[in-house]
């Protein structure tokens, strides 16, 4: 495990690419640290940002593992902790769903090891064993 | 790929819920293709395990899997 997290801590820069917005509908802006930029097809994320949608925006996002999300309106979702090892195809993957909806196609991740891709809501953790699902989250939760 | 985005995004702006919920969905295929397990945020210890397709669960501490005839219902 060690060796693994070891691995991929040094194939994958900190700070590096995780993935790219594939499409956008309304507002869809991504949150950096203290910055906010309007987002747009072909941004680049990376570890740590979160997307904020309005009233009406949608966003599309494709990771460098094939796992797919879909961001409903009125949403906060932070990528907190994203680590991929191409070579081996295994890493880790935590999300945040602070509120709105979000749909995931996973990926070569959540396939590598036992809820190695995990979604949190402010009541739960979910442990992704390889499939496609639904998460909703009511609420104005932003923490 | 679109395709599938598309799909999700129809399943989302189409959903609505009096709580915070899961649904696992069917691949293209129209099959369940792996699982979603529920799990205690501090133990980790599993609630519940969704491993059919088109059932949801509401995220609370007693989550009770349950068919639904289709995503966005």
């Amino acid at each position: 495990m060690v060796t693994a997290l070891a691995a991929a801590l040094l194939t994958q820069p900190a700070m590096a690419e995780i993935g790219r917005i594939k499409s956008t509908v309304g507002q869809v802006s991504v949150q950096r640290g203290t910055t906010t930029v309007p987002a747009q097809p072909g941004y680049k994320l990376e570890p740590g940002d979160t997307v904020i949608t309005g009233k009406t925006g949608r966003v599309g996002i494709a990771f460098l593992d094939d796992t797919r999300f879909a961001i409903g309106p009125d949403s906060k979702i932070k990528m907190t902790a994203y680590l991929y090892d191409r070579p081996r195809q295994s890493g880790t993957f935590l999300t945040e769903v602070k509120r709105g909806s979000l749909g995931v196609v996973s990926g070569k991740i959540a396939k590598s090891g036992k809820d190695a891709m995990r979604v949190k809501t402010p009541t739960s953790m979910l442990g992704v064993r390889g499939t496609k699902f639904v998460v909703e989250v009511k609420g104005k939760g932003d923490s | 790929m679109r395709a599938a985005f598309l799909a999700l995004a129809g399943a989302i702006v189409l959903g609505g819920c009096a709580s915070d919920k899961l649904t696992l969905s069917e691949n293209e295929e129209g099959e369940a293709t792996g699982a979603v397990a529920i799990l205690d945020p501090v133990t980790n210890a599993e609630r519940a395990v969704l491993n059919t397709k088109l059932t949801e669960a509401k995220l609370t501490s007693r989550p009770k899997p349950r068919a639904v005839k289709e995503l966005n219902d």
